[in-house]
């Protein structure tokens, strides 16, 4: 939001320069953006008035001017055809500059146009910067506010204040002119200065009642009948409208077109810019139609799928039963709220105008704007949910400053018409104590202090005995209802940099972390402190990717996702650690990473989400199976670090996994079992996934799913028993077909349930044309020493048994 | 008498002769390494043999007992010195050939500089009796808005560019989404006052550059206390800030907050810490200001107790939130947040 400082001036008491003002706004308000300097695009334009024109001896489209500018007359040949004596326009004299679009500076001389002297140059509104409108000079006749003689210059010199609008969203009040001006009066402890088209508007007398929710107000201004019919579906909260007859068309005076141009607007003529000049003034929307095109049956409905309407910004759109409509009969006339239409707007030859301020749902409104794409500074301040009881202030504002600056034409203003279902009262009230405001600041505040600080907001003291407060609080405060609300302001104005620091005590209470942290810390240790660097990765992913490795089952999609590499959110690490393999590669000859992070999977229409630790590990002079082992070593020592029994692990083959034959290559990856519950993987990467993510050597990577690893992991220390009596180890080294692994042979020992047999470890393999496997089985009582003979025995049995079982396993 | 001591002095004419017959013994029995204990000074050795061997010394050399006796004292503080530890055995010869003092660092691991952080914001919170609370990414409507007065279609929406998933749900904005589930909680086990935080990674639909990241942690705190125990003020806010970051940064903080607006809160506030640069004198990092904005606060709005099922009346509390790339930037030096998840080994290596 823009803010005129020149115009805000007008409401203040003090002289404090914007840069002060602009520091308190920021210490209470909100954070200002910056201050803009404006300048007007030309330097020494004076105020003429044409005294005689003549025509141009020997050009035909050319006339001679004489201009009065006070202090001298001058004599200039124009080309423009609007202009006549009397006119009042802007002169450029010698030695005034003008900036041109680009910037470029020119100067005024005297010159010779077609044999004839002339000592200036008259302007249009391009030519000084104003508008875009050269069709001809710019006619200053009707502006009041402006003398023979005068500099324009100061007119357009402004300094702008910006305020970023998110910031005071809850503060509808503060879209407008006047209030800002009210805080920055309340914060040097003052009120504003109402300004004169402001004031005196409200005594009404309410004359008639069409029905239950349509009221007449009259009173010496508004008299004239008022002819409009209105019809009103709903979604409505107040629709106040009026008639303006005899309205002239014409450019709106100097200081207005300045200020409306230092908030970022073209002035287009005193019809449209006055609704704009009091909607900046007091935050108020209002809307002209000529009326000789609209005619005076409102209906306000929302509009038929597929209805169109061309809008003053000369686009075409198509409404939805969304969308509020004003129509006359069967033709919608504007987007309710939004923007006017474009037949129904105010043109030169508009004599009769429909004035409308109104109030609508906000949140509607919002959505019509967001579908549409239409974001006017109407519905800035409409959707901030402005006060309804705003609408007749701002009537009132356009009749009073048109008839201020306009006095001449003796416009005929009809009563107001007004629809107002559901009154919002003018006053809030809220009890409050002092002791809570002091309770809830933390801050003794002294009581007189409290109620400067509620008076100078427009806030009104009812009542105040015993240190019980009873507030009224003006309606345009929307968002000050609670006592909460309450206290804010007064700690706002008190000043947040009084405050004191304390320390205060906290009860004696157990402290408590998420279910897993202490694992989670664990693991993280381990793995920083073996080797592994940690990466950190986003938690959105590419479905076309993921799709392309099998890795997606269900995934979770993002409904708006930043770009397409973002659609869902991921369900594998995998790309993660190849992306991370690949980059580092060519970097260095080897790498180990981790991630802790979570993966997605939408389970019943709900996303489910599981935290996941994720290795990676590459090594161009290690064969594939030195790198499978050693981080599979690793594995397994942070699964024991954490608190996992090491009997309780378990790596397979026979399990299949998402990840398992497209991502990683089948025949050298394992499932991880903990507990007898799938617990995640370990393998090396495919082809596919190398040529995917253009790695030149293989990586292996990791998953283990980090709930069942806590799940899995021992809570309690309490002592096992144990034996007493020397256990005896004894290694059975053999030879097996390719097809059968270590799990095979361990499982197989298992399921004879040996006596005495306490361990099962498989403590080395190699590869030549066959696979050796070497397994360590220790026995052990609790009550005796075992003897030899017995043990050998069980061994023997268990060798056997082995080979009975697989075909071709040697003993060596 | 030992043959063997006999022998010894069997060519000695003088005291003195003697003396320097020991010492270059010694002399030699260390450049062998060999026992200098067992060869010298045991029972069995040299000079305690010689000692027993006085009268025989003194008709050789003609030197007095006494004297004899203290050249003997001499050299056994010689041979003493040369075995160093009094009682320790030198290895006559190495067992293998290495070198004691090479050393080598193993492969380096690292955690990331996000989750070190993370962990001291938690570590120090837990200090100061807050729990640790890890949510859901993905969270409902009513957790992340509704329930924290963010009804539909508010405009304080557009305060947070939300994704969405396909399925209805949201990515939260913000790890504020833990307050609801909190203070039911609290009011169900009667457990208050609360004291949490929630340092969780969230995400906003708006495009990275090297101040913004679409993804992000948020540091997001919460205190409640019933009224009728504590009334929670803005001066204990304050204070709960400046305790931590005071603590975090290892130097003294001062708090400053400015009025902002964040639905969940009233009053709410934006706060910002001393500049940690140039002790609030301004320097480029502060921007002249001798602060650097930290995040949001403000104490606990009633409709979060309402949609909670608690009288606003009879509880109070407050609330905050910052970025942790942010904190982790300022405290590092890190000049392009984007750095953080770009994975490259050289930054992982060096922050």
């Amino acid at each position: 939001m823009r803010l005129s400082f020149s115009w805000l001036s007008d409401y203040l008491k003090d002289s404090e320069t914007i840069e002060e003002k602009s520091y308190k706004l920021n210490e209470t308000l909100t954070e200002v953006d910056g201050i803009e300097e404006v300048k007007p695009s030309f330097e020494g334009v004076y105020i003429g008035k044409i005294l005689k024109l003549e025509k141009h001896p020997n050009a035909e489209r050319l006339r001679i001017a004489m201009v009065d500018i006070k202090t001298k007359k001058l004599k200039i040949v124009c080309g423009a055809s609007n202009i006549y004596e009397g006119m009042k326009v802007p002169v450029a004299i010698e030695g005034t500059a003008l900036y041109d679009e680009a910037g470029d500076r020119f100067l005024i001389t005297k010159t010779k146009i077609r044999g004839e002297e002339s000592e200036g140059m008259l302007c249009s509104p391009r030519e000084l910067g104003i508008s875009k409108d050269h069709s001809g000079i710019l006619d200053l006749s009707f502006d009041g506010t402006v003398s023979i003689g005068d500099l324009l210059d100061p007119i357009f010199t402004d300094k702008v204040l910006k305020i970023e609008n998110k910031a005071i969203t809850h503060r509808p009040d503060c879209f407008s002119h006047e209030g800002v001006a009210r805080e920055l009066a309340a914060i040097s402890g003052n009120m504003v200065k109402p300004l004169s088209f402001e004031t005196d508007n409200s005594k009404f007398t309410k004359t008639s009642a069409i029905d239950k929710d349509i009221s007449i107000f009259t009173n010496e201004v508004f008299n004239s009948e008022n002819e409009i019919k209105l019809k009103i579906d709903g979604y409505t909260r107040r629709y106040s409208t009026i008639t303006i007859k005899g309205i002239k068309i014409k450019p709106s005076p100097a200081f207005i077109q300045a200020r409306l141009i230092a908030l970022g607007h073209h002035p287009i003529n005193n019809v449209v810019d006055l609704t704009n000049y009091v909607m900046y003034a007091i935050g108020q929307p209002l809307h002209a139609f000529d009326a000789d095109k609209t005619g005076y049956n409102f209906h306000i409905r929302t509009a038929k799928n597929g209805e169109k309407l061309k809008v003053l910004d000369s686009n075409t759109y198509e409404l939805t039963t969304d969308d509020i409509t004003i129509s006359d009969g069967p033709t919608p006339l504007d987007i309710g709220g939004i923007i006017g239409g474009y037949e129904s707007g105010i043109n030169n030859d508009t004599q009769n105008v429909v004035l409308v301020a109104d109030n609508f749902d906000p949140s509607m409104l919002r959505r019509t704007s967001w579908r549409t794409g239409i974001r006017t500074d109407a519905v800035t301040i409409y959707e901030k949910d402005i006060d309804p009881n705003l609408t007749i202030n701002g009537l009132v504002a356009f009749v009073n400053l048109y008839n201020e600056l306009y006095p001449e034409d003796e416009i005929a203003v009809s009563t107001i018409l007004d629809y107002y279902p559901i009154t919002f009262p003018e006053w809030k009230e809220v009890v409050i104590s002092h002791e809570l405001i002091n309770k809830s600041i933390g801050e003794d505040i002294k009581l007189d202090k409290i109620e400067k600080i509620l008076s100078v907001l427009g806030i009104l003291i009812i009542k105040s005995e015993e240190g019980i407060l009873t507030l009224n609080i003006p309606s345009r405060r929307t968002d000050l209802n609670t006592k909460e609300d309450v206290v804010e302001e007064i700690l706002r104005l008190y000043g947040y940099s009084n405050l004191p620091v304390r320390q205060y005590f906290y009860k004696l209470q157990e402290v408590k972390a998420y279910k897993g942290r202490e694992e989670e810390i664990k693991a993280l240790n381990f793995m920083a402190n073996t080797g592994y660097v940690q990466i950190e990765t986003y938690l959105f992913a590419d479905l076309g990717l993921e799709e392309k490795l099998s890795l997606s089952t269900s995934p979770v999609k993002i409904k708006n996702p930043i770009n397409i590499e973002s659609n869902i959110l991921k369900s594998s690490t995998i790309p993660d650690l190849a992306k991370i393999a690949s980059r580092n590669l060519k970097l260095a000859d080897s790498g180990k990473f981790f991630s802790f992070t979570r993966i997605f999977t939408l389970n019943a229409g709900k996303s489910q989400e599981e935290k996941v630790l994720s290795n990676v590990y590459f090594d161009k002079k290690a064969s594939n199976s030195t790198l499978y082992y050693s981080m599979q070593k690793d594995l397994v020592d942070a699964l024991i670090a954490i608190g996992v029994n090491e009997n309780d692990i378990k790596f397979t083959t026979k399990e299949t996994f998402k990840e398992k034959a497209v991502a990683l290559s089948e025949l050298e990856s394992a499932a991880i079992f903990i507990k007898g519950k799938y617990a995640g993987y370990i393998g090396l990467s495919s082809s596919l996934l190398e040529k995917t993510f253009d790695m030149d050597k293989s990586a292996v990577v990791s998953m283990l799913k980090f709930e069942n690893i806590v799940e899995a992991s021992k809570k309690d220390y309490t002592l096992q028993p144990y034996s007493k009596f020397p256990s005896i180890s004894f290694d059975i080294s053999m030879f097996v077909n390719n097809d059968t692994f270590t799990e095979d042979i361990i499982e197989a020992i298992k399921s004879r349930n040996v006596k005495d047999l306490v361990g099962i470890k498989s403590v080395d393999t190699f590869q030549k044309d066959n696979r050796a496997v070497t397994i360590r089985l220790t026995f052990n009582n609790l009550n005796k020493t075992l003897e030899r003979t017995e043990v050998e025995s069980s061994v023997e049995g268990i060798q056997s048994f082995l080979k009975d079982q697989f075909k071709d396993l040697k003993v060596r | 008498m030992d043959p063997i001591y006999a022998q010894y002095i069997s060519d000695i004419s003088s005291l003195d002769e003697l003396a320097s017959k020991i010492s270059s013994d010694i002399k030699e029995s260390v450049k062998k390494e060999e026992n200098i204990q067992s060869i010298y000074l045991s029972r069995k050795g040299l000079i305690t043999g010689l000692f027993s061997i006085l009268n025989e010394i003194e008709n050789k050399t003609g030197s007095s007992k006494r004297e004899i006796g203290q050249v003997l004292n001499t050299l056994k503080k010689e041979a003493e010195n040369q075995s160093n530890i009094p009682g320790a055995d030198k290895p006559k010869n190495r067992k293998e050939l290495f070198d004691p003092t090479f050393f080598q660092i193993g492969q380096e691991g690292r955690l990331h500089v996000l989750t070190r952080e993370k962990i001291l914001t938690e570590e120090l919170f837990m200090r100061m009796g807050f729990s640790i609370i890890d949510d859901n990414f993905v969270d409902s409507d009513f957790n992340v808005f509704e329930s924290l007065n963010v009804p539909a279609n508010h405009p304080a929406r557009d305060l947070w560019d939300t994704f969405w998933t396909e399925s209805g749900e949201v990515v939260r904005t913000q790890t504020t989404a833990f307050q609801n589930h909190l203070l039911v909680e609290a009011k169900e086990n009667d457990s208050f006052p609360i004291r949490a935080i929630q340092p969780g990674l969230c995400s906003r639909n708006e495009a990275t550059d090297a101040r913004h990241e679409h993804t992000f942690y948020q540091v997001d705190g919460l205190y409640v206390s019933k009224n009728s125990e504590k009334r929670v003020s803005v001066v204990d806010l304050i204070s709960t800030l400046r305790t931590f970051f005071s603590q975090y940064l290892q130097k003294e903080m001062n708090i400053r907050i400015q009025p902002a607006y964040f639905p969940f809160v009233e009053p709410g506030f934006e706060f910002a810490i001393s500049c940690i640069f140039c002790k609030g004198e301004g320097c480029n990092v502060c921007s002249r200001s001798g602060w650097l904005e930290i995040g949001g606060c403000g104490m606990t709005h009633p409709n979060v107790f309402k949609k909670a099922g608690l009288d606003p009346d009879e509880y109070s509390g407050f609330a905050f939130g910052y970025g942790l790339e942010r904190m982790a930037q300022l405290k590092l030096n890190i000049n392009d947040v984007r750095l953080f998840r770009e994975n490259d080994i050289r930054f992982l290596n060096n922050s």
